[in-house]
């Protein structure tokens, strides 16, 4: 057994902590007022080196292991939970899929740019009428001499109409299987191909400066060179992007609620009522110790996830329960968070509202927790 | 061009600060040590002057293992190597007796200019780099908030009582670093991986020719400064009436 990490990883927190100190949490809570995506804070964050830190350094990744990565968006998310679903989502549905999926030459021709920082790239998988039921895909792509026309629509898709957006991979039907299910392929779809919108989705209640999109194919060729991998291999691809998805998500989690409660213990130790400092009642303590040891829980967690994938051993478990428990642990230690402060909670001013609003996208995004629950209770065999 | 930037090892500002049981000092256990803000700003000025003119950026710092990390930072933010002093006992030494240490060091080496914090943001001495210049006998400009080197010479705009005195000194010369000079980057992930390749090279002061000299300043006691007491609102209808309780008030505090 070994807790520690390595010097290098140990350096990476720190250089990614002092980054979000000191270039996001200035700008997080006037972004969020805004509901603005920012392209500067995004170049910013792929200088130091945010994107593609698991991607060889051949395509401009850093080439580092996934322990470095959730580290980097636990520490992004103790700030600002907008740009660390800019980070998460660049790097696991976008970068992620081209990576692990793409031929050399997709590869050659997207990563670099993506991995600076420069471009960001979409993972378009749910649609209007395909949630956590996947099976309800629409979009679909006929082969058309050397081209594949889609049509459809995707929504909720982060990171793809943004002024920095290049592409989106698009996971539509192309034919069916021998049992009749519907057979899926990912293609590359690029921004600028003709029939291809992307629509930004505002007014949400989370996540308010991180970019989401409604994509509409309405014939859209897109050549046989941009499928990514063959033709039939879009399910598979699928389920892998999620699984490396979900320890992002939970990195999102745990950063999120390691965020909050230090907020709350900073306040509990300064508010005074009653004659004494708030955090010497017992009332409000002992909501900062369970905050404190399910923080501990869920980043022993997510680490060993981690490591196993570090490791090439089974993990896609263990995924689906640091997803789970660490969006989970957001949830109440934002909830005490809020409470602690009381009134002042509320008010935009002392930011812990932010944290509260961003958690509930965990709950949702990539496979809810009630999703979690189901590949859980498949992996023990119920 | 060679630079050498010394760097110095602190607590954070935002560490909660503990007094050791001795009061001769603070705990540092747990605190979150980082590299002084003031030394950072000295690290990016030499990396900015090295992209200009070539040259090599070496770091700087005495202390003990866990030093190593505040170098690595320095390397990862892009010095191009670093040197461990290694020997003082922590505690013990002074300004005094660090300052005669490097500047014996520094007589081993080549170099054209040594920058340095205008201070150490953690016992506030402002006098290390300043006594490594007497040491060394070469010229210091003191807080710098522009640096320029051309034809073998440094000119400085130093910010000196609110106003600014530009000054120019023949290298090799020695600067310190003022808040407003530059921004410091952050040390990006590349940086810090390439870090772990680059050499830090440990010195033992044992095996320095040192002068003779003592630590001229021992530590007595530490505590935390006294909490702020409450202010006082004058109250009173009119200005008048208001100084004469402002008065009464300075009488009885002793301050008239």
């Amino acid at each position: 057994m070994d807790y520690e990490h390595t010097r290098e990883q140990e350096m990476i927190r720190e250089a990614v902590r002092s980054f979000a100190e000191g270039e996001i949490a200035p700008v997080a809570q006037e972004l969020d007022e805004a509901e603005k995506f920012s392209p500067e804070l995004t170049r910013k964050m792929g200088e130091i080196g945010l994107f593609g830190m698991f991607v060889s350094e051949k395509y401009g990744g850093q080439g580092l292991d996934y322990v470095s990565y959730i580290i980097g968006v636990e520490e992004v998310a103790r700030i600002d939970g907008s740009q660390a679903a800019t980070v998460a989502a660049g790097n696991s549905l976008g970068i992620g899929p081209l990576y692990y999926f793409g031929t050399e030459e997709q590869k050659q021709k997207y990563l670099p740019k993506l991995c600076a920082g420069e471009g960001l790239w979409g993972f378009g998988l749910t649609e209007p009428q395909a949630g956590s039921d996947a099976g309800g895909t629409q979009t679909t792509a006929v082969r058309d001499g050397d081209e594949w026309v889609l049509n459809g629509s995707k929504i909720f898709i982060t990171n793809a109409a943004s002024p920095i957006s290049m592409g989106v991979t698009v996971q539509a039907i192309t034919g069916r299987r021998d049992d009749g299910k519907p057979r899926y392929t990912c293609f590359l779809v690029e921004h600028g191909m003709r029939g291809f919108t992307a629509r930004e989705m505002k007014r949400k209640m989370m996540w308010r400066s991180s970019n989401t999109a409604e994509l509409f194919f309405d014939n859209v060729r897109v050549p046989k060179a941009n499928i990514l991998g063959n033709v039939g291999d879009g399910f598979h691809q699928m389920l892998k992007t999620l699984d490396g998805g979900r320890l992002s998500i939970g990195a999102m989690g745990l950063g999120g609620a390691q965020g909050a409660y230090e907020l709350a213990l900073k306040y509990a130790k300064k508010r005074e009522q009653f004659g004494q400092p708030i955090g010497k009642f017992q009332a409000i303590a002992f909501k900062l110790a369970d905050c404190a040891m399910e923080i501990e829980c869920a980043r022993n967690l997510l680490y060993k996830a981690c490591w196993l994938r570090d490791k090439k051993k089974p993990y896609e478990k263990l995924a689906a329960m640091g997803k789970l428990y660490c969006s989970e642990t957001m949830g109440r230690v934002v909830n005490h968070a809020v409470q602690i402060h009381g009134g002042y909670g509320l008010m935009k001013e002392y930011g812990v509202e932010r944290f509260y609003r961003d958690q509930k996208l965990l709950d949702i995004g990539e496979g809810t927790s009630e999703v979690q629950r189901i590949v859980i209770s498949r992996y023990i065999g119920c | 061009m060679e630079t050498v930037v010394l760097v110095k090892r602190v607590p954070d500002t935002e560490t909660l600060v503990r007094i050791a049981p001795d009061a001769k000092g603070i705990l540092l256990d747990g605190a979150r040590m980082v590299m002084n803000p003031y030394d950072e700003i000295a690290l990016e000025e030499a990396l900015r002057l090295r992209d200009i003119h070539g040259g090599a950026v070496c770091a700087l710092s005495a202390g003990g293992e866990k030093t190593v990390e505040t170098l690595r930072t320095a390397l990862a933010m892009g010095a191009d190597k670093a040197v461990l002093l290694t020997g003082l006992e922590s505690g013990s030494a002074d300004s005094l007796t660090l300052a005669r240490a490097i500047a014996a060091f520094l007589r081993s080496l080549p170099f054209d200019l040594v920058l340095a914090g205008a201070r150490a943001v953690d016992d506030d001495g402002y006098q290390v780099g300043p006594m490594v210049a007497e040491f060394l006998g070469i010229p210091q400009l003191t807080f710098a908030v522009r640096v320029l080197v051309e034809g073998g010479a440094v000119t400085c705009h130093r910010a000196v009582d609110g106003e600014t005195v530009v000054a120019r000194a023949a290298l090799p010369a020695l600067v310190t670093a003022h808040k407003g000079l530059n921004q410091p980057r952050f040390a990006s992930v590349v940086g810090i991986m390439k870090a772990q390749k680059k050499p830090v090279e440990t010195v033992t002061l044992a095996g320095l020719a040192l002068p003779e000299g003592k630590a001229r300043v021992e530590t007595r006691s530490v505590r935390l400064a006294p909490e702020r007491a409450g202010g006082l609102i004058i109250q009173g209808e009119t200005p008048e009436e208001k100084a004469k309780v402002l008065v009464r008030a300075l009488a009885d505090a002793g301050a008239l």
